[in-house]
């Protein structure tokens, strides 16, 4: 495995690849890696199992440079497209979690040739009316000096050991806070203004993915509700529902293999 | 009152002073690093109120040096008259049961019998400020929240404009990223500068966090908007129209603002913001006048005018004490005793209620932090690396002596408030002084005695020694440089 820098244009773009075999693009979200987390966890090297794993850092975080002129989804696409060709990929598998599930879903629907298989983990990117996605910036203000809201927004229990190591309500050493700053920077410049999290024109564009896709959806997730995950699965083409019990918003993190073995048994298809 | 007159120097060395009261060195970031570091504070944070106060506290004024003779007069401290507009009925357990005072306060609070009346007193309030000759009122723009009652400053403005004669009309700010075209505020800054026959001050801010959860604006974002609003606003006011602006984020086809303004070449620009190097240097680019938007003790005032100063002198201009301006809070009563027992209703409703959200360790803070990263990924790094303070913000004082030792909440009799601010002039060197009288649920009777005995009391003294040691420490000063700030 290794972190790498690869240029695009004028910017860095640090991307983790590692494993063999057929291309695996993972699009990554906030407790994730390149997110809160510096280093892969368990899932991600599960996913390289069988797989070339490979996991860009989005601008501005972790390794990856900032681009002060990303402020839209389309803008990000593009910068994919030319990560995509910077790294000579052509077709391939696609999975994302969270705000990568919706940049994942976006390409999908953008460019279909390119996406073969397609796996979302608690996407957000979806507007379902009177279900809205939660307010993560609020979340990450600290409320009378702790974290728990935003602890319980992204983990089933709030207060485990996993949920306040990633999120400690003193926000951690200076490296930590650095990299929790800098995806929620990120974050902000797609996420903040309206459509918060979501693209209100996604939902009648999934038919564009012809499929196969597999929507993972933590039961308990209190970021994305469900409706969201039924909507996904709902619209995109050959599309499953798998629900992991036991897990909130990131189930890559809170059930690593189930939630792996999900997303390995659907690619083995 | 009595308005000092500028007189040019006989000594004054043009465009080459020679003798800045200002070295500029002296507010380099590796002395600031220091000086914290020496007084056991963590290097300046974004949005970190208290760091300046906790420093001008512990740091004497024995430092300034190199004051030189050769002037007569200078144009005095200008003092202004601030005011938020707190809501001031909250019910009296609102801290207990309420866990901000921002964005999500439940208006079903506000008292629809009772509420009318807060503005009529606030707007009685400045006029008063007029009638006892302060050189400016201060207005500001806040969105949802219990602290500051005006979202449109420009309306109260107007009424000033029709209810005052004298003072300057200093909007600060209006908040331009809030707004979907900039021309918006163009034309009603226009308006009030010729309905004031030219005493409008124009100021243009990005505001805070919770401006940023009420309007949408995406923190990141926010200072690029600033900055291309601004210079199209300035503009639209200096160049003939119609005239097509290109964007990025404000693309316009057709520009031409009417009204113009009164004042030529424009309104003075005014622009808040904390320490950040990156808005002092656009400032300084423009020639603008930098308000230090927290509330400060004359040694965090003066570094920050250092680093000010340097800035300045970087970009090839002069520092002088009216390119800037500085927040403060007083009040005055007939002695110390008085003074503390009278404000204090009005300055912990103030504490624990306006500040719960904002400036207060106890509810939601949404005024900074990763919810709402308006710093650079830069200085969010340098803040983390900095080693940490106690954390406490203004809103988290218990006690009198506590605001007191960092001047936060300057309190007491005449002879004590005109000493103390001597004592921050002479250690800042800062020019205008925008000053709260105002606190909470202040009663009116004790506001506006706080304000006369200021007035009366305070003022002329301070009036008198600032311009004699103004014209001391800038003898190449003259009105040329003036026009770009207060004039």
């Amino acid at each position: 495995m290794s972190i790498k820098p690869v240029k695009v244009r004028d910017r860095t773009v640090s991307v983790y690849e590692a494993g063999q075999g057929e291309p695996l693009v993972y699009l990554h979200g906030i407790a994730d890696l390149h997110g809160v987390l510096g280093q892969p966890q368990p899932f991600h090297a599960a996913l390289a199992g069988d797989r070339r794993l490979i996991a860009p850092a989005h601008p501005g975080c972790a390794g990856s440079d900032e681009d002060g002129t990303l402020e839209s989804m389309e803008d990000l696409v593009f910068h994919y497209l030319e990560v995509f060709d910077a790294l000579g990929l052509g077709r391939f598998d696609l999975a994302g979690s969270c705000i990568g599930g919706w940049l994942a879903a976006e390409i999908a629907v953008r460019h279909p040739e390119r996406v073969n298989r397609l796996a979302l983990i608690g996407a957000t990117g979806l507007f379902v009316p009177g279900k809205p996605i939660g307010d993560l910036f609020m979340a990450v203000q600290p409320s009378d000096g702790n974290l728990a809201a935003l602890r319980a927004m992204l983990f089933r229990e709030a207060e485990s050991p996993l949920a306040r190591t990633l999120f400690p309500d003193d926000g951690g050493d200076a490296e930590a806070g650095l990299l929790k700053y800098k995806a929620f920077r990120f974050a902000a410049r797609i996420g903040f203004q309206p459509p918060y999290f979501y693209h209100r024109k996604l939902r009648d564009r999934l038919y564009r993915h012809p499929g196969p896709a597999l929507v993972i959806h933590g039961a308990a997730d209190a970021m994305v509700p469900r409706d969201h995950a039924e909507a996904y699965a709902a619209g995109l083409g050959g599309a499953r529902l798998a629900i992991v019990a036991g897990c909130g918003h990131s189930p890559q993190l809170e059930d690593a293999a189930a939630t792996a073995g999900q997303i390995r048994g659907f690619l083995a298809n | 009152m009595v308005r000092c007159v500028r007189r040019r120097q006989s000594g004054r060395r043009g465009g080459d002073p020679t003798i800045p009261a200002l070295p500029v060195n002296a507010g380099s970031e590796a002395t600031v690093r220091t000086i914290r570091r020496v007084v056991g504070l963590p290097a300046a944070a974004p949005g970190d109120m208290m760091a300046y106060e906790m420093i001008g506290a512990r740091i004497g004024s024995t430092r300034r040096a190199g004051e030189q003779g050769g002037g007569e007069t200078m144009q005095p401290v200008q003092l202004f008259c601030w005011h938020f507009m707190a809501y001031p009925h909250l019910p009296a357990d609102f801290d207990q049961k309420y866990p901000t005072g921002w964005v999500t306060v439940p208006n079903a609070l506000w008292d629809r019998e009772r509420g009318p009346g807060v503005y009529q007193e606030y707007i009685d309030q400045l006029a008063y400020a007029d009638e006892l000759g302060f050189d400016g009122l201060v207005l500001n723009e806040h969105h949802q929240n219990i602290y500051g009652l005006m979202p449109s400053p420009n309306i109260i403005a107007a009424a000033l404009t029709q209810r005052t004669k004298k003072a300057k009309i200093c909007v600060l700010a209006n908040l331009l990223p809030l707004y979907l075209n900039p021309l918006r505020v163009a034309e009603e800054y226009a308006m009030l500068d010729n309905m004031s026959n030219g005493r409008l001050i124009a100021g243009f801010a990005v505001g805070g966090g919770p401006e940023s959860f009420n309007y949408n604006v995406p923190s990141p974002h926010g200072r690029r908007r600033l900055w291309e609003a601004i210079d199209l606003v300035v503009r639209s006011w200096t160049e003939d129209g119609p005239f097509e602006h290109e964007g990025p984020c404000y693309p316009l086809r057709y520009v031409n603002v009417w009204p113009r303004p009164k004042q030529r070449p424009h309104p003075p620009v005014w622009i808040p913001g904390s320490r950040s190097i990156e808005s002092m240097e656009e400032v300084a680019k423009r020639g603008y006048c930098f308000f230090l938007s927290s509330r400060s003790h004359g040694g965090g005032t003066y570094m920050a005018a250092q680093e000010f100063a340097k800035v300045i002198e970087h970009h090839g201009g002069t520092f002088h004490p009216f390119r800037m301006g500085v927040l403060l809070s007083v009040y005055v009563s007939e002695t110390d005793e008085q003074a503390r027992e009278e404000a204090t209703e009005g300055v912990w409703y103030f504490l624990r209620n306006c500040l719960k959200g904002h400036l207060r360790r106890t509810g939601r803070s949404l005024t900074f932090g990763p919810g709402v990263p308006s710093q650079s990924i830069r200085s969010w790094q340098a803040f983390l690396k900095a080693p940490r303070s106690s954390g406490k913000m203004l809103g988290d004082a218990e006690t009198w002596p506590e605001l007191e030792e960092r001047n936060s909440i300057i309190v007491g009799s005449p002879a004590t408030v005109r000493r103390k601010l001597w004592e921050f002039i002479e250690e800042a060197g800062v020019g205008n002084l925008l000053i709260q009288f105002h606190f909470g649920n202040m009663r009116d009777d004790l506001a506006r005695k706080s304000m006369r005995l200021f007035a009366t009391e305070v003022a002329p003294a301070l009036r008198a020694d600032s311009s004699a040691l103004f014209a001391k420490r800038y003898p190449a000063y003259d009105e040329t440089q003036a026009k770009e700030a207060v004039s």
